[in-house]
């Protein structure tokens, strides 16, 4: 391939090292240093969801600050490099490397930040969301509106709007990581490793009381995982052996928390009407109209260990054939604290004991829960005849869960209502085996004609089947080394067939006969990608590139009826590159990509109900997606004097359409009680600049600014006039401000919000 | 197959002993490029006076020289570099040269007292993918390299020059590219475009890399995922607090990520592969609230509206990766 791509500077990185041993009497090597402070102001300007145009970056206004330093001895060399120093994105990056030790170092901080124009009505610590009490006994006594559960009050608003204060929704996740390597002998390595990943902040998280009472509150999390290797490795030239251990822990600081009701001040649980006394408060069909509990409380994410142990060799065998193999094991266990059946004071009564006496107490006072993960390969590839080479794999991998089982037929759905329509928990096991080979054919020039076969068996307990058998064949050629044309292309045909799918098993959970989940099912599936790049020339590169595929699932088994039936996509992309010397590379890109989806379900009660088995019922979602790229960009690395100009631009939009169809839409809109979704649509603009001049050999100045612009039209984001594309004309004009109070939830506010951005840094920088 | 999988379990962990026994008890040589070619060349073998010294070609290719002093190939105090002394001083005692250029590009005496004939010397732009990564793979070949023979990329002809330049190199690990990103999009651009998506991992942010997941040399696990045995596994990884395990488990989000959410990137929240409710009525179709038609409609008449707005399902179904509530079964608690 003759594209050369534009020869830059990555980062900041100057290296001076001298080469050693150059000369069959090699002079002595030198000790360098080298390194550059680069430093500045930064000034940002955002309209609109300033969140999201952050996002995962910190663009506050302030002293933007970046040191890189670089150390060559004859011995060791030592990099450090500091980015973004002093911001809730900074990241520090340490590397040694001498000849017995060598250390890698980096701590990270990522922010997620997710709207500062949330508001909510809860004051949230870690553990604990508690809502006004006054305002609650209001709500409860019928005298102000809580959440909205009509048109009316849409209109009232909730009286929570009242005490909602405004914040900023953002957590964050603070990394460290280091590998220490030691080379004990020119064979042996020692290798010690520790990761460690803590998020801190809050986020948005649901905690509901029934269909009618849900709310979406900003939890304070606060958890760590930090992982520990140990680990040894031989190798000699013959190939390499390898054996490590790591414990993970991840720790949960926050294990439940506790939310209050905006509908109740006070406990409650009654089946039915007045009629029936407070304490019978069984209710068969498990709806709930949030006259439950005071407040609910929820689990979190347990605490949980995981121990592995990782074999894997490699050895170089006589005639160009190589094998390698590796076997895993790991050991999962979870032994949190378990919350009670519920909060809810008038459940935990004798009362209602006496007619769910499992909810007294526990099975346990703990989870006790443990599996075990094991996985296996094996490799061998060979060239040991010209032209032709082998290769044969075979992998597995295994989830085995020993957890005893934890009764729960009898349980209490969202703290309101207690039921027997649970059941005991079930162990989900999983085993994988994989068998994959493949013939690659080099006899003519530049070419590699491939073919290949691949049998995937998963088996798997407790769904609908016992598992799946997935065959797929694939054919591939790839042209590369030509002066002119490099080409890559591959198809592949897979058929998927279940392993006793059991219709009894998805009628006996509730599902209609006829579902098969997409995850599971029979399918037939065709890929195809194509990868042409032209080079008429050294310095201009033409590239096109095609991807498709397809999955039928009702193809592939024609019991099904519902769930999803088939989906397609397509991408392709068409690019241009042109780079006439070492100083000037400029290109640009354009990229399609196509989705269809289709799905079908049945809007029905249970059987007997007639509408259970009414095909007149039946609807479908065809979910389209249309996405267009383009990307464009110029490099120029001193092709002005003593000046480096970097420019690019970077867009993406994409409009999905949503589009019911079937007999029961055609029954709703007859009835005047559907509206048709609108389109959700985005564009995203991306522009950065960055000029750097060299005043002299060791100074300069530099200008970095960038631009971004975000429109989204969303009908899932709530604005105070109502959905952002479904105008309701009686609230007013339609605006970007949040409205936290729509029917049936009181939120945060957080959805897909418009932006605009400019950023621009200002700097100076020295290199020494 | 269950039978199988019984058999070869224990040849697999045999396997990987038996080869670790091979590489143990075999002679115990420093692996370095001059003892590989002398006992395993990946070149062919020549007699010691066909190496012309590095000074040598420095005196034509003194670019190459200065571009090699930017990369870890020039760190003659690690043993296994091509700059390092170690492979000479096997028969040398303590000399001070080092195979330098010639440790990669075989030796070079005759290609120098040809007047530069290129067919005298070992020209990586020249060679097949395969034939170039055997002299890398010479020294290359431990730890994250382990699992390159047979791997994706190996069986599609992309070698390791493809990706990588000792002499003029663009980004960081000697890449072609400034990034990741740029490298791996000149074949996987329809992946790449996906981080421009609405919903994204931080790898434009420059948080992450194509790396942070995938193990371009080859891996054990699937989809070159570098961590864990399944794609859940390697998503724990970062996201331990999805691994559990849990009382009450949903049984596809177990078995893999990726059935509903997209890693790479998508147009939906939390990187979902389709919007919700429609994701998850893919699968839910039962009686009463799950199968509901969500539309307009109900969006601004009806509490039902909160199945279709915000978080959609997951406001009462937070729990949707599993729940560790004793009330945890439908995933509310």
């Amino acid at each position: 391939m003759r594209n050369r791509l534009m020869i830059g500077t990555a980062a900041l990185l100057l290296a001076t090292a001298t080469l050693a041993g150059a000369q069959d009497k090699p002079q002595p090597a030198t000790t360098s240093s080298s390194g550059t402070i680069d430093i500045g102001g930064r000034f940002t300007t955002t309209d609109g969801d300033e969140a999201r145009y952050e996002r995962y970056r910190d663009l506050r206004d302030g002293v933007n600050a970046n040191f890189l330093y670089n150390r060559e001895t004859p011995n060791w060399t030592f990099d450090f490099l500091a980015k973004n120093i002093g911001y809730r994105d900074g990241r520090y990056q340490l590397f040694f490397n001498s000849k017995r030790v060598k250390l890698n170092a980096m701590f990270d901080q990522t922010p997620l930040n997710y709207a500062y124009y949330a508001k909510t009505p809860f004051a949230c610590t870690a553990g604990s969301c508690t809502l006004d009490a006054g305002l609650r006994a209001q709500v409860q006594a019928g005298q102000a509106v809580g959440i909205p559960q009509n048109v009316g009050q849409l209109a009232t608003g909730s009286v929570y709007n009242s005490i909602a204060r405004p914040f900023d929704m953002q957590s964050r996740r603070d990394t460290l990581a280091a590998e220490l390597r030691i080379s004990a002998t020119d064979n042996l390595d020692l290798i010690f490793g520790v990761n460690s990943y803590k998020r801190t902040g809050d986020m948005p998280y649901g905690a509901s009381f029934a269909f009618n009472v849900a709310t979406e509150l900003p939890i304070v999390i606060d958890n760590r995982e930090t992982e520990l290797k140990a680990g040894i490795e031989w190798a000699s030239h013959q190939g390499m052996f390898h054996v490590d251990y790591q414990h993970s822990k991840f720790n949960q600081t926050v294990p439940s928390f506790t939310f209050d009701n905006p509908q109740r001040a006070t406990d409650f649980c009654r089946y039915g009407n007045a009629a029936n006394p407070p304490g019978t408060c069984y209710d068969p069909s498990g709806y709930t109209n949030g006259n439950g509990p005071a407040y609910g409380r929820m689990a979190q994410p347990p605490s949980n260990t995981l121990d592995t142990v990782n074999w894997m060799g490699m050895v170089k065998l006589p005639a160009r054939t190589t094998a390698n193999a590796s076997f895993t094991m790991g050991a999962n266990h979870q032994d949190a604290e378990l919350i009670a059946w519920t909060t809810n004071s008038s459940i935990n009564t004798a009362a209602v004991w006496a007619a769910f006496p499992e909810l007294a107490e526990l099975p346990r006072d703990t989870a006790q829960m443990r599996v075990n993960y094991a996985t296996g390969t094996a490799n061998v590839s060979s060239r040991a005849i010209k032209n032709l080479t082998l290769a044969a794999r075979y992998r597995f991998n295994s989830r085995n869960d020993f957890t005893r089982e934890f009764e729960g037929t009898e349980y209490v759905r969202f703290d309101a209502v207690p039921e027997e329509t649970g059941g005991p928990t079930e162990a989900f096991n999983i085993n994988r085996n994989t068998i994959d080979v493949s013939a690659a054919y080099t006899g003519i020039s530049y070419s590699t004609i491939r073919v290949g076969y691949n049998y995937d068996q998963w088996e798997h307990g407790v769904r609908a089947t016992q598992g799946w058998k997935d065959g797929t064949a694939r054919i591939s050629y790839d042209l590369v080394g030509h002066q002119y044309v490099t080409l890559r292309a591959l198809y592949e045909h897979s058929k998927r067939d279940t392993i006793n799918l059991s219709v009894d098993d998805i009628a006996g959970s509730g599902g209609q006969p006829a579902l098969r989940f997409y995850d599971e099912a029979a399918r037939k599936r065709d890929r195809g990608t194509f990868i042409v790049s032209l080079t008429p020339v050294s310095s201009l590169g033409i590239d096109f590139s095609l991807a498709t595929g397809k999955d039928d699932y009702e193809g592939a088994d024609s019991t099904q009826e519902f769930g999803l039936l088939n989906n397609k996509n397509t991408s392709w992309t068409a690019g241009v590159n042109y780079t006439p010397n070492a100083r000037v590379n400029v290109g640009a890109e354009y990229g399609h990509e196509k989705y269809d989806s289709l799905a079908q379900s049945r809007n029905a009660n249970p059987a007997p109900d007639p509408s259970w088995t009414d095909p007149n019922r039946n609807w479908t979602m065809s979910n389209d997606e249309k996405v267009n790229y383009f990307t464009a960009y110029v490099n120029l690395v001193k092709a002005l004097k003593n000046t480096d100009i970097r420019a690019a631009y970077d867009y993406s939009d994409s409009d999905q359409a949503f589009v019911h169809g079937g007999p029961r839409i055609a029954a709703l809109a007859a009835a005047n009680t559907f509206v048709a979704l609108p389109n959700v649509t985005n564009k995203w603009h991306h522009f950065t600049v960055d000029i750097a001049y060299s005043v002299s050999k060791n100074f300069g100045i530099g200008f970095y600014y960038l631009f971004e612009k975000f429109d989204v039209s969303d009908f899932a984001t709530i604005n105070t006039a109502g959905p952002q594309t479904l105008p309701r004309p009686e609230l007013g004009s339609q605006t970007d401000t949040a409205r936290i109070d729509w029917l049936g939830s009181i939120t945060t506010g957080y959805a897909a919000r418009p932006y605009k951005g400019q950023t621009g840094i200002v700097r100076v920088f020295y290199n020494f | 197959m269950k039978s199988l999988r019984t058999t070869l379990i224990p040849a697999g962990l045999a396997a990987a002993l038996a080869i670790g026994f091979i590489v143990v008890t075999g002679p115990a040589t420093a692996a370095t490029p001059g003892q590989e070619e002398a006992k395993k060349p990946a070149v062919q073998a020549a007699p010691h006076g066909a190496y012309a010294g590095t000074a040598t070609c420095l005196s034509c290719h003194e670019d190459r020289g200065a571009a090699l002093t930017k990369g870890p190939h020039s760190h003659a105090f690690r043993a296994g570099t091509p700059m390092a002394p170690k492979g000479c001083q096997a028969c040398h005692g303590d000399t001070k040269a080092a195979m330098g250029c010639e440790g990669c590009h075989g030796p070079g005496k005759e290609h120098a007292e040809s007047n530069g004939d290129k067919t005298k010397v070992r020209r990586f732009a020249s060679l097949s993918p395969k034939d170039a990564t055997e002299t890398c793979v010479s020294c290359h070949f431990r730890t994250q390299h382990a699992f390159w023979a047979g791997s994706q990329h190996d069986q599609r002809s992309v070698g390791c020059t493809s990706c990588h330049s000792i002499h003029a190199a663009a980004g960081d690990k000697q890449l072609r590219a400034a990034s990741e990103a740029e490298l791996c999009a000149q074949c996987h651009r329809t992946i790449v475009n996906k981080t421009l998506k609405f919903a994204h991992m931080p790898v434009r942010e420059n948080k992450l890399s194509c790396s942070s997941c995938h193990n371009v040399h080859g891996a054990r696990n699937v989809k070159l995922l570098k961590e864990g045995g399944s794609v859940s596994e390697s998503c724990y990884t970062c996201h331990a607090e999805k691994r559990g395990p849990t009382l009450w488990e949903h049984a596809p989000v177990t078995e893999n990520c990726t059935t509903c959410h997209d890693p790479h990137g998508s147009n939906n929240e939390r990187m979902l592969v389709a919007k919700q409710p429609f994701l998850c009525q893919r699968c839910h179709v039962t009686s009463r609230h799950p199968p509901t038609v969500y539309e307009g409609y109900l969006l601004n008449t009806s509490t039902n509206a909160n199945k279709i707005y915000g978080r959609s399902c997951v406001v009462c179904h937070q729990q949707v990766h599993g729940s560790n509530a004793p009330s945890g079964k439908a995933f509310l608690r």
